[in-house]
């Protein structure tokens, strides 16, 4: 198995400052759970948080120059060339979610599979690959899980729930190497601003407030027997439709 | 970043109005930037329906007003209409918004309505249709429902639970087909996803994440939510986030079924088959991340029998969870705590036994729904928040309940 990572130089959400991106960090423990050759690719310039990324056990990371092409071109040509792993073919694409700090969108692993043409999931938490075909686990809102299978080479992208969240250590983190490849050439950062496009401070805006069923306070029963409340309890969630009474 | 420096005397001298008797009146700064809202003398003209629409809380009977600042709906959607039977008809629409709604168990949810209301509202102010997306599979029952959201249009494809790149071909193929000025998915697990998937294989623009969506612009947080970007120019692809629109209260529309005219493209679906989905499962509750439970059954002081809980806790088929009382001594793991330094609950449900609601406990149930309290004061906070609220001993009633839900399942 040859995996690939996506890494994206983040921003912490609260500090502001330079950090890893959380869902980056699953999809770093994710790989070295499933073993095999693992390799960080970042395009762009190699900064500090690429080596904090090592320090959460990723032994070799590239910073991928993209030259004059285009982020997503740039990134789909390296993983044809098979420039990653020594001329082999590359397995998977592992992503986080989205990243944190630039666009924030969540498109990029979409238009890499779009421009690979290869099959893409998201909010991976388990995957078994055999021969051609990786069997994968989704995760759903309120513990739902849903699985799947995705032929070929392929792009996933792993929820924040992947129980694989990897320790940092500061000993990987110095051994782990960043290696540059390409030309890198400092291409301007892709323009989110334009001329219908405006970037300005962010301001929280109140959500809409759901509409309550019932108002405050709802049925009281003072002192029942026990019998008489554990039978109230029951029918009451049975109603909400949340006990099965057939189990 | 540079920024203007105010200059204090050039703003007095702007607040500047005559007064009566040859005075000069200051007018308060907030009132300056209005001129056109300001009454000659000064004072600023006040609208009253607008401000109660603002406060306005959405599809309740009674009215409900905000006054914190904090919530409302900054404006109805769409003003209710007087006859409620009237059916809305546009058969002449300048361009359609289309509509790619998630359908949880086949009805639309909360926020399939919500994206509903922000469709009607960018239809509305340009003179257009929204078309919605279904599965053909889908029972007709459920058409009166997106008449009632708000759908001109209802445009049934060979979407497939089954394979996203089969569903993804049926709304490119719609999308080319119809033309659409944006199209609107919600920002779910899987309304996203196949909101991204359409944008790159169709190669409109896209925006996800979208905060604020009215005709003027679009607003989403980027640069890890520190800044925003606006689109004066609405996007080809939107997919927006839950509560953030109103959903559509007025008259039903047409809810028309409109086919992929006759020109009989039964799909030739390209792509596809390199994925296959099985049917979502319910996870564990005993092994499942407290924050992600959809039921969950907690202890607080009222108990000391923990291995009664837990009996009732799996009877139940729920997940265990614990005030802070409780995980600090040591009876229930800490993944189990419940509260402000605990886990947020996005449950549907919360049973609490013998918690009384402290501010910091009682803030861990977030947007639960529903609560059961046990408890013997019946002026604890936690009585307060439920639905049912049983005011007894928690030790009690336990072993009743498992005996309830034992007899039960024996019938």
């Amino acid at each position: 198995m040859r995996t690939i990572i996506l890494l994206s130089a983040g921003y912490d959400t609260v500090s502001g400052r330079p950090a890893p991106v959380a869902g980056e960090i699953g999809a770093i423990g994710m790989a070295l759970a499933l073993g095999g050759e693992v390799l960080g690719v970042h395009v762009g310039p190699a900064g500090p948080t690429m080596r904090e990324y090592a320090g959460y056990g990723l032994e070799r990371i590239v910073a991928l120059g993209a030259g004059q092409a285009g982020v997503v071109e740039a990134l789909a040509a390296y993983i044809r060339s098979g420039a990653a792993f020594d001329g082999a073919p590359v397995d998977l694409v592992l992503t986080g979610r989205r990243g944190s700090g630039g666009e924030d969108s969540g498109l990029f692993p979409y238009a890499l599979a779009h421009a690979l043409d290869w099959p893409i999931m998201r909010d991976i938490v388990a995957i078994q690959a055999t021969q051609g075909v990786v069997e994968v686990e989704q995760a759903l809102p309120r513990g739902v899980r849903r699985r799947a299978h995705v032929k070929g080479p392929c792009v996933l992208g792993v929820h924040e729930m992947a129980p694989f969240a990897p320790a940092f250590s500061f000993a990987a983190m110095r051994r782990g190497e960043v290696l540059t490849y390409g030309e890198t050439a400092d291409s301007p950062p892709a323009d989110m601003a334009g001329a219908d496009m405006q970037i300005r401070p962010y301001r929280a805006r109140p959500r809409l407030i759901q509409a309550q069923a019932s108002g405050t306070g709802g049925q009281v029963m003072i002192d029942p027997t026990p019998q008489a409340a554990a039978q109230a309890i029951r029918d009451h969630l049975v109603m909400l439709g949340v006990l099965q009474t057939d189990r | 970043m540079t920024r203007l420096r105010p200059d204090p005397r050039a703003l007095r001298l702007r607040r500047m109005t005559a007064g009566q008797a040859g005075r000069v009146r200051l007018v308060p700064a907030a009132l300056a930037d209005r001129a056109g809202q300001v009454s000659p003398s000064g004072r600023l003209r006040r609208d009253p329906r607008a401000e109660r629409q603002r406060l306005l809380v959405p599809g309740l009977a009674r009215a409900r007003l905000v006054r914190d600042g904090r919530a409302g709906t900054g404006g109805s959607a769409t003003p209710v209409q007087e006859a409620r039977s009237q059916v809305i008809r546009i058969d002449d629409p300048q361009c359609l918004v289309m509509v790619v709604p998630d359908l949880p168990d086949g009805r639309p949810g909360r926020l399939d309505r919500q994206v509903m209301g922000a469709a009607r509202l960018l239809a509305d102010a340009w003179k257009g249709a929204v078309v919605l997306c279904c599965p053909a599979s889908l029972d007709s029952a459920a058409y009166t429902d997106f008449a009632q959201a708000g759908a001109d249009r209802v445009l049934p494809l060979p979407l497939d639970p089954t394979d996203p790149e089969r569903s993804v071909a049926a709304i490119g193929d719609a999308v080319a087909r119809f033309t659409p000025r944006t199209v609107l998915f919600g920002e779910s697990t899987d309304g996203g996803d196949m909101a991204r998937r359409v944008a790159v294989a169709t190669g409109r623009s896209f925006m996800g994440d979208v905060e604020v969506l009215n005709p003027r612009n679009a607003i989403r947080p980027i640069m890890a939510r520190r800044s925003e970007q606006v689109a004066s120019t609405l996007p080809g692809i939107m997919a927006l986030s839950p509560d953030r629109v109103a959903p559509y209260g007025g008259n039903a529309h047409e809810a028309r079924v409109t086919g992929m005219d006759g020109d009989d493209r039964q799909s030739p679906v390209h792509g596809g088959g390199r994925i296959r989905v099985a049917p979502p499962q319910p996870g564990d509750p005993a092994t499942m991340a407290l924050a992600e439970a959809p039921f969950v059954v907690s202890a607080g002081n009222g108990v000391t029998d923990f291995d009664m809980f837990r009996q009732m806790v799996s009877a139940l088929h729920a997940s265990p969870g614990g005030s802070r009382m409780v995980c600090d001594a040591g009876l229930l793991p800490r993944e189990m705590q419940v509260g402000a330094s605990g886990t947020v609950l996005d449950a549907i449900c919360y049973v609490a036994m013998g918690i009384s609601g402290a501010p910091q406990h009682l803030q861990g149930l977030g947007r639960v729904e529903h609560v059961v309290a046990v408890n013997t004061d019946l002026h604890a906070a936690m009585v307060e928040r439920a639905g049912l609220a049983i005011i007894a001993d928690a030790q009690l009633v336990m072993p009743a309940l498992l005996d309830v839900l034992r007899n039960g399942t024996e019938e």
